[in-house]
């Protein structure tokens, strides 16, 4: 899965942006630090306007209270202590036009030395009565309105220099108006001033503050500071979102864009690798590294095209080895089975006629073992070019299998086929090999195989249906050349049936369902069983496969090896549950192509631990030991040297040759059941019983099979064989009775 | 002309590099039970003339006039005094405003007087030279007239007021009249009546009346009771005397000196004028 990647130019930007974000960042803590610094000198501004405030308050106290000690002092005050006769009249005309009180002094009285005020009558405001121990000044509540009460001490001087207390005054002033209407404030607007006295009547002098309510001024130079500090920072991220894109610019423009020309070309190389970089990529770029990327690109895609172009060289003879058969030239199975898959395609596209045509060299096994590989090879590179003379233009010959050709041909006729088909065989037929000193003819089966426009799926047939015409065309009495068709369907019923043939493939494949039945063989002179056959059975769901539907398709499909490799499992596993008598014997049946098997001897070595208890013999049959005879007897040697006894099967079904027989190095000969059926006949009987002594003389045991009546039993002991097989014995049995 | 010119130059220099301002000493008298009275005393050399200096009508010995002649006497080595009138209040360290109530009368003023003179006599046998500005020297007239002295030798009355000056034609008559109306009727209360400078002087028609006894007329007849050297000086610029009445006192024995353009309270130069003739006086045998 490809990541998807992030650009240059998106790091670029996202670098930048990160840049910004911090420097936003810095910035807005820069600035909340300023906030915080406003706020701080904000409270400072408030205590420095509370300060100035309580400051002012006090020094107007102060100043009052001096004003109102220099009132006690004054010399009238002490006439009217001394001589208060008049004091109506002094505080009614001559107080209020003194000039030691000023205007904001709303009233004042004279009290004696006990404390009482001089005037009995008066309606004034201030206290009646001074306590002498309380001379605390404080503020008087009215209408919302502080009114500064200060008591003072009269003070008289003494003649020896001391001073003694002769009365009090009293003064009450407007204090805070007086205040705001004349003090200009540092820190506090004095028209926020705001008194909230609520309901309260008397206040010390030093809670005065907390009932005063202010704002304070902007500090003018804070705002220039902090003004001064935004504009620079307005500035600072001005230039930077400048220089930002200035620097996004510059990378855009210098590096991201070289290098998505760079990998832009890259890109169309994928589909185009024949691009040539000075025809794509003529730009210079300003900086050196990406102009070296540029030129060693050049130089890599130089020497890349080079490595291509030997490698599709290379390719192309690998194509070439891969494809086609190294002996006669033609294409190989590969290249069949491609062109096939192709030709597959193109019917299910354009449904045009396709014709298969099958070629197998009849007896190329028997060839190969009588005249030798090297004149083997001959055969299928003569019979390879004869049949790729006849096939039209464009058309390929295949090799297929060891001896098994194979032609497709495309927008042909059946009929059109059929005279290629009959034209290859008998440009098969015209081969000769004088040459090579034989004048044999060489054969071809070839079937022929045509896909029908009407059915969709019946191109995926052709194999098959061409395969079958093939071993049609082998079977004795046919023609050479056969066409499939539905009559020849019935012939191959059994390798037609998908469903033996999958449960044969499964039984070889894994084993399962393959059962060994075990026939006795009994020897007559002792007549007791000296060994069992084992005989093959598939059995799958309930059923039986019958061995002759099994070998058909073993035969057809040519996996004899595969097979016998799956029974001497079974009966291993057989010999190790003692199924089989101990001291008695078993045989074996080994095909054709088993016994010439490179590995034969190998698979069959699994038996020798049992050969100490049991006798066990290797039953091949006449036709595939005579075919393969000089094959076969390397590995039949090696057998019985490791102390297998051989048993020459179906004695007499095929073209026994005694001449073969005195070479065949087998221990038994087993006569085939058309032979002891025909003893019926006295001429028959003759002959056997002197083939029957002849063989028994030259050291063979014999073994007589179809062994159904007393009577048959009676004529083979007279004829001198050894050892008896059928029903009069025993059917073939999964179980033995031991 | 010019002597006197670089003379006053000289003392004014001498005054402010050389000498040290004399500092009085405060003397209280107990006048009466609630009234106790100042006096500063400046002290001289033993052998030296006892000088008592009255102040004005309602001033103190504070007043520039009388401070600055006690202080240069005295650098002279003459013992001064100078007492504060009462007026009604003890301990009365400041000028008495007109608007002020008035309790005080020419009695009492004459009372603290006699008992100054009482201190000053028990204080020294110095012969004593008194000297009133304004009308401290109606007072100390008063006073002398009534008692003689033989320690007292000289008289020096600085500015002699008139105390009918400034009244409007017959204002003065009407009010003597009402305050003795009101004294008829045994009223004390305060009544608002006009004396010297003052146009509001808050008074009883009785302390009024007693101040009557400073009329120019009262004043040569006790001028004519003393027979001590008697010399009055007098600015040519003083609004508040009567010139003419001025040179009648030479027949009465009162020798006249006039300093050219000093006012009332002889600012300025003038006042080392003053002091001039002053010692002038005192010097003379």
């Amino acid at each position: 899965m490809h990541k998807k990647q992030i650009s240059i130019k998106s790091y670029a930007l996202s670098f930048i942006l990160l840049y910004i974000l911090i420097f936003t960042l810095s910035s807005l803590i820069a600035f909340l630090d300023i906030k915080k610094l406003n706020n701080n000198i904000s409270q400072a501004n408030i205590n420095a306007g509370r300060l100035e405030l309580s400051d002012a308050i006090n020094a107007l106290v102060t100043k009052h209270q001096s004003i109102s000690n220099n009132f006690a002092d004054w010399d009238e005050v002490r006439q009217q202590i001394d001589n208060p006769i008049h004091y109506s009249y002094w505080q009614t005309h001559r107080l209020p036009n003194i000039n030691l009180l000023p205007e904001d002094f709303i009233e004042a009285a004279v009290y004696d030395i006990n404390g009482e005020t001089l005037d009995k009558t008066s309606t004034a405001t201030l206290p009646k009565t001074i306590i002498s121990s309380d001379l605390k000044s404080y503020f008087d509540i009215k209408k919302n309105v502080p009114l500064l009460i200060i008591i003072s001490p009269v003070m008289m001087k003494g003649v020896n220099g001391a001073s003694k207390k002769i009365g009090y005054i009293a003064t009450k002033s407007e204090v805070l108006g007086h205040l705001l209407s004349i003090k200009q404030f540092d820190h506090i607007k004095i028209s926020s001033i705001k008194l909230l006295f609520q309901e309260k009547k008397y206040i010390e002098v030093n809670q005065l503050i907390n009932f005063i309510q202010f704002n304070v001024k902007e500090s003018t130079q804070t705002l220039l500071i902090t003004g001064q500090i935004k504009q620079i920072l307005f500035k600072n991220t001005t230039i930077l979102v400048v220089f930002a894109l200035i620097f996004y610019f510059l990378i855009s423009y210098f590096l991201s864009r070289p290098l998505r020309q760079i990998s832009t070309y890259i890109d169309a190389l994928r589909n185009q690798p024949e691009l040539q970089l000075s025809q794509n990529l003529n730009t210079n770029f300003h900086i050196h590294e990406l102009e070296n990327v540029k030129y060693s690109l050049s130089q890599y895609q130089e020497k890349l095209q080079q490595v291509y172009s030997n490698l599709d060289e290379k390719n192309q003879e690998l194509w070439e080895m891969a494809h086609h058969d190294a002996l006669t030239g033609a294409l190989n199975r590969r290249a069949f089975e491609e062109h096939w898959a192709n030709v597959a395609e193109l019917f299910s596209e354009s449904r045009c006629q396709v014709s298969l045509i099958l070629f197998d060299i009849n007896l190329f096994k028997s060839i190969n073992d009588s005249y030798g590989h090297p004149f083997g090879d001959e055969v299928l590179k003569k019979i390879s070019y004869a049949i790729q003379k006849v096939l039209r233009q464009g058309e390929k010959t295949y090799r297929i299998g060891g001896d098994e050709f194979a032609a497709i041909l495309h927008n042909c006729k059946p009929d059109d086929a059929i005279i290629i088909a009959n034209r290859c065989q008998a440009s098969i037929s015209e081969i000769s090999f004088a040459d090579q000193g034989v004048t044999e003819p060489v054969r071809a089966s070839i079937g022929v195989a045509h896909s029908d426009l009407n059915n969709p799926t019946s191109i995926s047939d052709l194999l098959w249906q061409a395969d079958i015409a093939v071993y049609t065309a082998k079977k004795p009495g046919q023609a050479h050349v056969v066409t499939y068709s539905e009559k020849i369907k019935n012939i191959s019923t059994t390798i037609l049936s998908s469903k033996i043939n999958n449960i044969v493939f499964n039984a070889i494949e894994t084993g399962d369902d393959i059962k060994m039945f075990y026939q006795p063989i009994i020897n007559l002179d002792e007549n007791k069983v000296e060994y069992y056959e084992a005989l093959l059975r598939i059995k799958a769901n309930n059923e039986i496969i019958p061995p002759d539907k099994i070998f058909q398709i073993i035969e057809a499909k040519k996996l004899d090896y595969e097979l016998d490799v799956v029974i001497f499992k079974q009966i291993i596993s057989d010999l190790n549950r003692a199924i089989i008598p101990p001291r008695t014997g078993i045989s074996v049946n080994v095909s054709g192509p088993s016994i010439i098997h490179e590995k034969i001897v190998e698979q069959l070595s699994t038996f020798i631990p049992y050969l100490s208890q049991y006798k066990i013999v290797l039953e091949i049959t006449e036709t595939s030991l005579i075919t393969n005879i000089n094959h076969a007897s390397d590995n039949i040697k090696k057998l019985k040297d490791l102390g297998f006894l051989i048993a020459l099967d179906d004695f007499g079904s095929g073209y026994s040759s005694i001449s073969y027989l005195s070479t065949m190095p087998v221990d038994i000969v087993k006569f085939d059941i058309t032979l002891i059926r025909q003893l019926a006949d006295e001429k028959q009987f003759s002959i056997i019983n002197h083939l029957a002594k002849m063989i028994g003389e030259t050291g063979h045991l014999l073994v007589a099979e179809g062994i159904e009546t007393e009577e048959l039993k009676e004529k083979i002991k007279q004829l001198g064989f050894n050892y008896a097989q059928g029903y009069l014995y025993g059917k073939p049995s999964p179980t033995i009775e031991q | 002309m010019h002597n006197i010119i670089i003379k006053k130059i000289l003392i004014i220099s001498f005054f402010i590099f050389f000498v040290t301002p004399a500092n009085g000493e405060t003397v209280h008298l107990d006048i009466s039970d609630k009234i106790t009275a100042n006096a500063e005393f400046y002290t001289g050399k033993d052998n030296m003339p006892f000088v008592l200096i009255l102040h004005g009508f309602m001033l103190t010995y504070n007043f520039p006039t009388v401070k600055n002649l006690a202080e240069s006497l005295n650098e002279s080595d003459y013992n001064i005094i100078t007492p504060n009138l009462s007026l009604g209040i003890s301990q009365r360290e400041k000028s008495l405003a007109c608007e002020a109530i008035h309790t005080h009368s020419l009695e009492q003023d004459i009372a603290e007087l006699e008992q100054w003179f009482k201190w000053l006599e028990n204080k020294t046998d110095q012969e004593i030279i008194l000297i009133g500005h304004s009308t401290g020297s109606t007072h100390l007239i008063n006073y002398l007239s009534k008692n003689p002295s033989t320690k007292v030798k000289k008289l020096i009355l600085i500015a002699i007021p008139d105390v009918k000056i400034g009244f409007q034609k017959n204002q003065f008559q009407e009010l003597q009249i009402k305050a003795e109306k009101l004294i008829a009727n045994n009223d004390i209360s305060l009544q608002n009546f006009k004396m010297a400078y003052c146009d509001k002087y808050p008074t009883t028609a009785e302390n009024f009346i007693s101040y009557l006894e400073l009329s120019k007329e009262k004043i040569i007849l006790n001028l004519d009771k003393i027979t001590i050297d008697k010399t009055l000086i007098v600015g040519t610029e003083d609004k508040r005397v009567d010139h003419a009445w001025n040179k009648q006192l030479t027949q009465h024995g009162v020798n006249i000196i006039q300093i050219d353009g000093a006012n009332h309270f002889f600012d300025d130069e003038h006042e080392f004028d003053l002091l001039d003739f002053i010692e002038n006086i005192i010097n003379k045998k």
